[in-house]
Formats: structure tokens, sequence, C-alpha cells
């Protein structure tokens, strides 16, 4: 007796939306994600149409390699210098001659 | 074709031959094609009522709501994905389940045999026909070391099911016509029966035979060329009912789009003749002249249209001179000059001419029962036409939402033959390749497709009998 493979089909939308409904998708992501009503995983899944993502989990890891990654390149934390602490140059304003007044 | 010897006879062998169910299909059919006015009485009979008459035009709303149909349904860009899920490991829960390499082993080999049978066209062939016809059918097998999905007319097919619904059997027959010289070399014409039965061994094709009135059948003998025996332990045949429904056990078809709307579709083609020919016979302007003497012409007389002839046949010119002419004498005198310098003159005080013009409202009370008609139809279909009107009224580009908010009604209705689709067709077909592919592997027939090495290990497990053994 043969028994069925489990195949899924996934339906993609009618018409594809515009950039401006895009640009809508993923800021409703982002805004619902910093706020944290929804996970990141949540979050993920409401683009993944937008950007083409295949699989959501390989998508998170590679987010989070990437993550990973950017913080260890990311330049070591040094105490600040006196020079750090100086304020900064003021703007003289130019007269009319070219020659700056103080 | 009118003057070949026997021809009347063999069409009344050929409709003794049909079933009345394959009749109706054909009826259904002949409404997708235009064809179901053949051999009416023309509409511009004079001796002949109405509603007897062929409308001169056959609007294919049938036929445009089925391609619309099938363009939001299976379209590329709208052809749904399938997967057996490389992301979620099954065999946690399932012994039979999948795991996430078996998985990805399993798409790779799906997306192989999908582009080697041209899954996707097949698919909307079929579901295009089942619109038209209510069923659709797919064969399927292994031809030249390649597998193949095919289809035919389901008006032609009488399958029969096991009890889990799969098809048992399937039989392919219908009568024909054949031109053929007899032994005087004159051409004639005899009507002939085409018979293929597929089954879970054989596929069986017969030699043609002579078709009678009585409708009785032939003594059947076997094509060797055309028979082999494909030996899968099944029938590799998937019969698609479009939206079956519920409905008699003895009832295998699903429901043409356009069934219970035949009757519409005739009103509106009558509705868009009945136009045309008001616009023809009403819309050519005519000249009236009162108090006018018979025959009399207010301008000199015209020439009688003339027609050159050339040397060499065509276009006069230079080097193709004009050598002679037929010139029309007949309406010599009843012809008026008519041109910006030729002044219409009428001596008579009390003449009065009068040019008849169509009035811009002249048709439009045929115009909106016509419209009127096909937004009935419109919405018994389920399909939303946007005519141009319709769009260039709110811009040059559509949003993909406010697409789907204009075709909301169809969108509905194509969720719904999605299901259908995906459930009877798509699934069934991706499952009965994969049989079909284990089964030839197995049998040691050749059979070039890519990934199937690591693939076939998989297949085994589903089959349980092999799992046993």
């Amino acid at each position: 007796m043969w028994l069925s493979p489990a195949i899924t089909l996934r339906w993609p939308d009618y018409f594809k939306p515009d950039s401006d409904d895009d640009a809508k998708i993923v800021k409703t992501a982002i805004d619902a994600h910093e706020a944290k009503l929804i996970t990141k995983r949540a979050a993920v899944q409401k683009i993944q149409r937008t950007f083409g993502i295949e699989n959501v989990d390989q998508f998170l890891l590679a987010l989070d390699e990437e993550a990973a990654e950017r913080k260890t390149n990311a330049p070591a934390f040094t105490a600040p210098t006196p020079q750090d602490n100086a304020p900064p140059p003021v703007a003289l304003p130019i007269t009319p001659q070219g020659a700056a007044t103080k | 074709m009118a003057m070949i010897a026997g021809l009347s006879d063999a069409q009344a062998v050929l409709r003794a031959n049909i079933s009345p169910r394959a009749a109706h299909i054909e009826r259904l059919e002949s409404f997708v094609e235009g064809t179901q006015y053949r051999g009416m009485p023309d509409w511009f009979e004079a001796d002949v009522q109405l509603w007897k008459k062929a409308p001169c035009i056959s609007y294919p709303i049938v036929k445009s709501a089925i391609d619309s149909n099938t363009d939001l349904v299976l379209a590329d860009g709208r052809f749904p994905a399938f997967t057996t899920h490389p992301d979620e490991d099954d065999s946690i829960f399932d012994d039979a389940g999948l795991n996430t390499e078996d998985s990805a082993v399993m798409d790779r080999l799906l997306a192989g045999i999908s582009k080697q049978v041209r899954f996707k066209s097949a698919c909307r062939e079929i579901f295009s026909s089942a619109q038209g016809a209510g069923s659709g059918v797919a064969m399927f097998g292994v031809r030249a070391e390649k597998l193949f999905m095919d289809s035919t007319k389901a008006r032609w097919c009488v399958p029969t099911f096991a009890h889990d619904g799969s098809v048992d059997t399937l039989e392919i027959s219908y009568p024909y016509l054949e031109e053929f010289r007899d032994e005087s070399g004159k051409w004639r014409v005899s009507a002939k029966l085409y018979r293929r039965v597929i089954d879970s061994q054989l596929d069986t094709t017969f030699l043609p035979a002579d078709a009678n009135t009585s409708g009785i059948q032939p003594i059947w003998k076997r094509d060797p060329l055309q028979t082999f025996e494909h030996g899968f332990g099944f029938c590799p045949v998937v019969w698609y009912a479009f939206m079956r429904g519920c409905s008699a056990v003895n009832k295998f078809d699903g429901q043409a789009i356009h069934t219970n709307y035949l009757d519409e579709v005739r009103a509106l083609d009558m509705a868009l003749s009945q136009r045309h020919r008001a616009a023809l016979y009403a819309g050519d302007p005519q000249w009236t002249e009162i108090g006018v003497e018979q025959g009399y012409t207010p301008t000199g007389k015209a020439r009688g249209m003339a027609m050159p002839a050339t040397a060499a046949g065509g276009v006069a010119s230079a080097s193709n001179p004009v050598t002679s002419g037929y010139r029309d004498t007949s309406r010599v005198t009843q012809g008026r000059k008519k041109s910006p310098g030729d002044v219409w003159q009428y001596e008579a005080p009390d003449a009065k001419v009068t040019l008849h013009t169509l009035p811009g409202d002249a048709l439009t009370a045929i115009d909106n029962h016509a419209r009127d008609l096909r937004i009935k139809l419109a919405e018994s279909l389920a399909v939303v036409f946007l005519d141009e009107e319709h769009v260039s009224s709110r811009g040059a580009v559509l949003s993909g939402r406010a697409l789907e908010a204009l075709k909301s009604r169809q969108l509905d209705r194509c969720d719904q033959y999605r299901s259908d689709v995906g459930d009877k067709l798509i699934l069934p077909s991706l499952d009965m390749l994969l049989r079909v592919t284990k089964k030839s592997i197995e049998s040691g027939r050749p059979l070039r497709l890519a990934g199937i090495s690591k693939a076939f290990p998989i297949l085994k497990r589903f089959d349980i009998a092999d799992e046993a053994a």
C-alpha cells in the first residue's frame, strides 16, 4: 500500500503588492517588534514574502550569525582621552572680505 | 467535405455512437469554443423565427471567464509552490515522516519531476478543460526514458473507481469520421470507433473498428503496436471532477462553470446580434427624395464603376500598363455624382431631400439590455472583467491592493478553486508521479531523472509492502 508523502502547497498572493505596500509591511513589522509586541520570528514571517525568504529558521540563524559577526568586528572600547572631552571647535563667521573674525 | 460520398450516413452512425453524457459535455464545451449555434439557420435568414436563428455574434464570455480563472489560480507567479517541509523534522513523531535532509532530497526530486513533465502547463490545461467540461483527466507514465503527464477530453473517458476513490480503470473511446478512397479512387467517408483502456497492469489500444447505427460494440482486437504492459500495479490516472460537491453515486463528473447559464449566454448573444444587425441596417445613412420625378438625377450622369485590366495584373504602373478594362454599364442611368463640386439641384419647387441618419440613442435600449445581461452573467460566473474604461478611470496603473479590491468577488471564488484543484488535481498528480517514478526504477525501466538515486530509498519507505518485505 502506498502512503502518500506529506506535500504541502503554498499559494502566493493573487497580486504582487507594490513598493508602497511593501514599505508599509516592513514598517509594521519593525514597529511591532521594537514595541516588543511580536517576536523576531513573527517579524521575519511578516516580511517573508517581501524579501523572498524561503526558510524562516535559516534566515533567523543567518541574522544571529551576522549580529555576532558585527559584535566581533566592532572596535574595542578604549577610555576617553582628554582630547575627546575637549569642546567641539566653534565655526567662525566669515566677513564679506573673506577674513575670519572672532 | 459537404460533397464527400457517404457523409450523411457516416454522421448518423457517428451520432448513434455518442453517449448522452458525451453529448451533454460536448454541448457544454461548444459554449466555450463558440460553436454552440452550429447547424441553426443563419441570423440574416428572413423566413425563420427569431428564436430559431443562430446569433451572428457568439461572445466568448465563458472562455473569457475560464481563462481569467486559470490565470488567477495557476498562472506563472501564482502557481503554488509544493514542499515536503525541509524546515521540519517529521521523523520525530511519524515513522514514515521525513527528516530535514530527506525532505530536501524529496523537494529536489519534485522540482525535477515537475520540470520533466511540464507540470504547470499540464495542470493549467486540465484545470481549464475541467471548468468547461466539468471534468479533467491526467494520465501518467514513462515514455522514452522520461516521465510524462498527458491529458485527453473528459467526454471520451469513462473511469471506474476503487473504494478509496482512486481510478481503477479508464476507458477512452469515441467515434470519428475517416476519409478514404474506394476501389474506384473516389473519396468516401465512414464512421470508425477508437478505444483504449488503461488499468493497473496494461495500457491497451484497440485497432480502429467500423461503427454502426445500432451502436453495438464491435469485436475489438488489440493493436499490438500500441499496447504495452506498464505493470505499475495501479491505474496511473487522476480523475479531476471540477467542484463536484455532493452528487449521485453514479455521477463522476464535476460541474462546469456555465452549466446552469446556457440560456443566459444565448440571450446575450441574441442581444448582441440584434444590436449588430440594427447598426448594420440602420447605420448606413439613407437618402429620400419627395416631390421628385422617378429617375430624375440632380447632377450630371455619373460614370459607371470601371475596373482597369493591366498587362501583368494588379495595380497599374509605368511598367504594368492598363491594357483594357471592365465598365459597369448597368447603373449609369441611376448613378449620380457625389463630391464637394457636384451640387444637387432640383427644378421642382416642392422637392424635399432628406438624409436619414441613426440618432445617437437609437441603439441605447438594446445596448443597455446587452450590458445588463453581460453583468448578470459575469456575476453568475463569479468573474470580474476589468474593462478598459473601468481601469482607465482609476489611473494608468492599478496597485495590487486596488486590483484585489476590484476583483474580490472572483478572488473569493478562486479561493475555492485553489482548494479544489490543489486537493483533487495537483497533490494527487504529484503523488502519482512519485509512485510511477518509484515503480519504474524498481522494475528496472530506464528513467532519466535528476536526483533519483538519492531519492529512491526515501520513496521506498512510502510503500508499506516494501517495508514489510
